[in-house]
């Protein structure tokens, strides 16, 4: 069920109701809110889905006593087992044949056609689910009371298809609270904002500039240094606003119903470095990354080359999490070079004495405008369809085949900079978010915010109804 | 401003309120906005169409207002195919336009209060006796029905155009066992067959909110200042054939042989053309009918029409045809070469002519 469908609305608005009418039966409600939300997509996946849950529930039953590294063993297995299956079998499968020379048949298997459809939202719960074996086998969450509630934490619907990915240190306490919730006007106008504000990026920005970067990208081998940027700076919008959007759904569905969750993306593209980057885009997996994969691995209490082994390992994984393909695994790894490379440059100014330069605010906006563009040319890896047509936009974007504009590369290039110039109102927007609302709700008379709610919720209307939604992009993660 | 103030302001749901009453005003603003002339004249606004098949549904319903508010008893429905359209002329110059003028201005027993036009461009025989059903559901009188169709509507799809090209959906509600029989058809061709749960929603999806009339209208008032302020609702060129160039590609494109498919025609009810022109004919048993087939243009399709094969086919839709015992029309060769824009459509003296003869027949004065 997509936050941009007219069914997904209606869906909500019955939950939203039923979540107060009956405060007692909350946990109910929400219980088979997440079941029919993950149902809709599939009712095979649905009961896939719960069996993992179950399995995961009743082996975290043993974490804590004697044989707590064995059932959290068996825990990563049925996990990761199931993640593995359904998203990386069939690309490990072609990686092996492709070593090796030869292709094993699956004629007579229903693996024929070399596909498995993943389930939706698969690599969000297998994290949440790693994240809460491992959090209760060290001690540091107590394990969930019951399966009931334990479903209610990993499928709420809210973030069951593609995060925030949520601890059960932070979430599960607000679950236990949920009876004592109260109906409170200004956090579920807060909400309504927050969903708004998805709805909006998703219906005005993306599916907008969707069509040209499948355009260009569908057609990457043939494009020159410019359209290839364009198609870049594009894409980079394009997943930021689509990413963001369902994101920002999520927290504003989690105000509505007096949940907290955390947001995902804070103007990333206005990072100056890698390490500033992952602190601001997608959030709660940079966390989950640092946490259960950087640090076991030594995290910064290594030897320099180790930090460096130990970051470019990281951020690789962190790139297959993303998509079974040789393009995320390498997009990844450029992340993982670009932040080992940040750090050694830090080292070095530090070395020089020149750390006084990171405070200027030239060398700030440098910066940004350099780590920018390294993050754009990451997407071309990210986004396209083969490892070639990647290679070929790449070397196009050196521009050393020369530079030829039309009008269409022109115009894209123009509202590339009007949706950075976006994002930078974007920014200041959050940053004075309280401000401004304040304003917005103290100065402008009622009757004039209601004209200019009205209308929104009018042109949203039409354009929801406009064909069928598209879908996420991170919903193919 | 006081704490106090600023807190009443925060928890306060004034805003929201008049948000929804504004809301609700729009609604109404919007219903009296659209018209029968936002969505129609002398045919239906084809953009509009292409963008919403459902909007259809606007225009018979502004047909039924505007029927009950003028107090409409004698009138006809034209249903027919892009030639009855208009295609390659403005609506000012189409058969609408001119049939209307014609059955408008005549005297006596034969006149008509108005001609509605309800033809669209790839409409099918299936098509127009989906629209004949959804109109009687509105409580428009189909006593006087003109269906226009052209060679092609008989000819078997290998694959082709769906004998019910844009109303499937809407067949399946009106005459359910006629779907189940040509649904395989349908699905051969293109058409997206939703059942179970899917189609519920959708169904459901469709009930709920096309009763909010800015969502039922989103196409329609776009649309309609579209066309305003193009200034023209003309579509295509409408220059004679003989003025524009047709490359010997155009000519061997095989969706235009494919009109002219010269292979022996099956005029059983297994043809979906006689199917559906069966069902239309059983509908317009004690009410009035009349069909006519436009015909190809005798210059540039010259190969093609005079191929024994269609000049045979031809010859068998008119046999057919009589024995719906109704009147009938076979234009083939009836109108001047000079008066066509391209293979099949007309200039406006073309469409002119194309009036006279079928008023002509209607009324009886014809051959």
């Amino acid at each position: 069920m997509l936050f941009n469908s007219p069914t997904f609305l209606l869906f909500l608005l019955a939950v939203f109701a039923l979540y107060y009418f009956f405060p007692r039966w909350r946990m109910l409600v929400l219980a088979v809110a997440n079941a029919a939300f993950y149902a809709y997509a599939g009712v095979g996946y649905f009961v896939l889905f719960f069996c993992v849950v179950a399995s995961v529930y009743g082996i975290s039953k043993f974490l804590g006593g004697s044989r707590s590294k064995l059932a959290l063993t068996a825990g990563l297995i049925v996990v990761l087992a199931n993640l593995v299956f359904f998203k990386y079998s069939m690309f490990l499968l072609g990686s092996v044949e492709q070593l090796l020379g030869f292709t094993i048949s699956l004629q007579g298997t229903p693996f024929v056609d070399r596909e498995i459809a993943l389930p939706i939202g698969i690599s969000f719960y297998s994290f949440q689910l790693i994240a809460y074996l491992v959090d209760v086998h060290k001690g540091k969450l107590k394990p969930s009371r019951s399966l009931f509630e334990f479903w209610v934490f990993i499928s709420l619907f809210a973030h069951s298809a593609a995060g925030p990915i949520l601890r059960g240190g932070d979430f599960l306490p607000q679950l236990r609270n949920i009876v004592a919730i109260k109906f409170r006007t200004p956090r579920v106008k807060l909400g309504l904002a927050f969903i708004l504000l998805g709805l909006v990026k998703k219906v005005f920005i993306v599916e907008k500039i969707a069509p040209y970067v499948n355009e260009y990208f569908g057609v990457a081998a043939t494009l020159n240094g410019v359209e290839s940027w364009v198609a870049s700076y594009l894409f980079a919008f394009q997943i930021y606003f689509d990413f963001s959007a369902y994101s920002e759904m999520a927290v504003g569905i989690g105000l509505l119903l007096g949940l907290r969750l955390d947001l995902n993306f804070k103007t990333p593209y206005l990072s100056s470095n890698p390490a500033e980057f992952w602190r601001r885009w997608h959030i709660t997996l940079s966390q989950w990354i640092r946490d259960y994969i950087f640090i076991p691995l030594g995290g910064s209490r290594v030897k320099n080359w180790r930090i460096y082994v130990n970051l470019i390992a990281a951020m690789t994984i962190s790139g297959l999490w993303h998509g079974a393909a040789w393009t995320f695994i390498i997009w990844g790894f450029y992340h993982g070079v670009l932040s080992a490379a940040h750090r050694m440059y830090g080292k070095g100014l530090k070395k020089m004495g020149w750390t006084k330069l990171q405070g200027n605010w030239l060398y700030k906006v440098f910066a940004i405008a350099v780590f920018f563009h390294l993050t754009v040319i990451g997407w071309v890896f990210f986004r396209a369809n083969s490892w070639g047509d990647a290679v070929h936009m790449i070397k196009q974007m050196t521009l050393l085949g020369g530079v030829s504009f039309t009008k269409e590369t022109m115009l894209l290039l123009a509202i590339s900079a009007g949706l950075y110039l976006l994002h930078i109102v974007e920014f200041l927007a959050v940053k004075y978010f309280k401000r401004w609302s304040l304003g917005w709700e103290a100065a402008v008379p009622s009757l004039i915010r209601g004209a200019v709610y009205a209308a929104i919720a009018i042109v949203l209307l039409m354009l929801l109804m406009n064909g069928e939604a598209s879908s996420f992009i991170y919903f193919a993660f | 401003m006081k704490l106090s103030q600023i807190r009443r302001k925060r928890y306060g749901l004034l805003g929201l309120a008049f948000a929804l009453a504004f809301f609700v005003a729009a609604q109404f603003v919007v219903t009296a906005y659209v018209k029968l002339d936002t969505v129609y004249k002398h045919r239906m606004n084809y953009n509009m169409f292409l963008e919403d098949r459902g909007m259809i549904e606007v225009v018979i319903e502004e047909m039924a207002k505007t029927i009950k508010r003028d107090g409409l008893t004698d009138y006809a429905i034209l249903i027919g195919n892009s030639v009855a359209w208009g295609t390659n002329e403005s609506s000012e110059h189409s058969l609408g336009r001119y049939l209307s003028d014609l059955a408008t201005s005549a005297e006596g027993e034969d006149k008509l209060q108005a001609v509605f036009n309800l033809s669209a461009p790839s409409i099918m025989a299936g098509d127009a006796y989906t629209l004949l059903l959804m109109m009687e559901d509105r409580g428009i009188k189909t006593d006087n029905v003109m269906i226009g169709l052209s060679y092609s509507a008989f000819v078997e799809p290998k694959p082709g155009p769906r004998q019910v090209f844009w109303l499937g959906d809407y067949l399946r509600t009106q005459d359910p066992k006629a779907f189940a029989d040509v649904l395989p058809h349908l699905q051969a061709n293109g058409f997206e067959y939703k059942e179970g749960w899917k189609h519920a929603e959708e169904q459901a999806l469709e009930t709920l909110l096309h009763r909010i009339p800015v969502v039922k209208y989103k196409e329609v008032i776009p649309a309609y200042w579209e066309q305003r302020k193009a200034g023209t609702d003309l579509l295509g060129d409408p220059r004679a054939w003989n003025e524009k160039q047709f490359s010997e590609k155009w000519l061997a494109d095989p969706s235009y042989l494919s009109f002219f498919d010269p292979q022996p025609f099956d005029m059983s009810e297994s043809n979906w053309g006689v199917y559906f022109m069966n069902k239309i004919a059983e509908l317009q048993q004690g009410k009035r009918l009349l069909t006519f087939v436009s015909g190809g243009n005798g210059e540039l399709s010259k190969k093609e029409v005079t191929n024994p094969g269609y000049v045979a086919n031809t010859e068998a839709i008119e046999t057919y045809l009589q024995g719906l015992g109704s009147p009938y029309l076979i234009m083939q060769d009836k109108i001047d070469p000079n008066l066509f824009t391209d293979h099949v459509h007309l200039t406006k003296e073309g469409n002119e002519l194309l009036a006279r003869f079928v008023w002509d027949t209607w009324t009886g004065k014809g051959e």
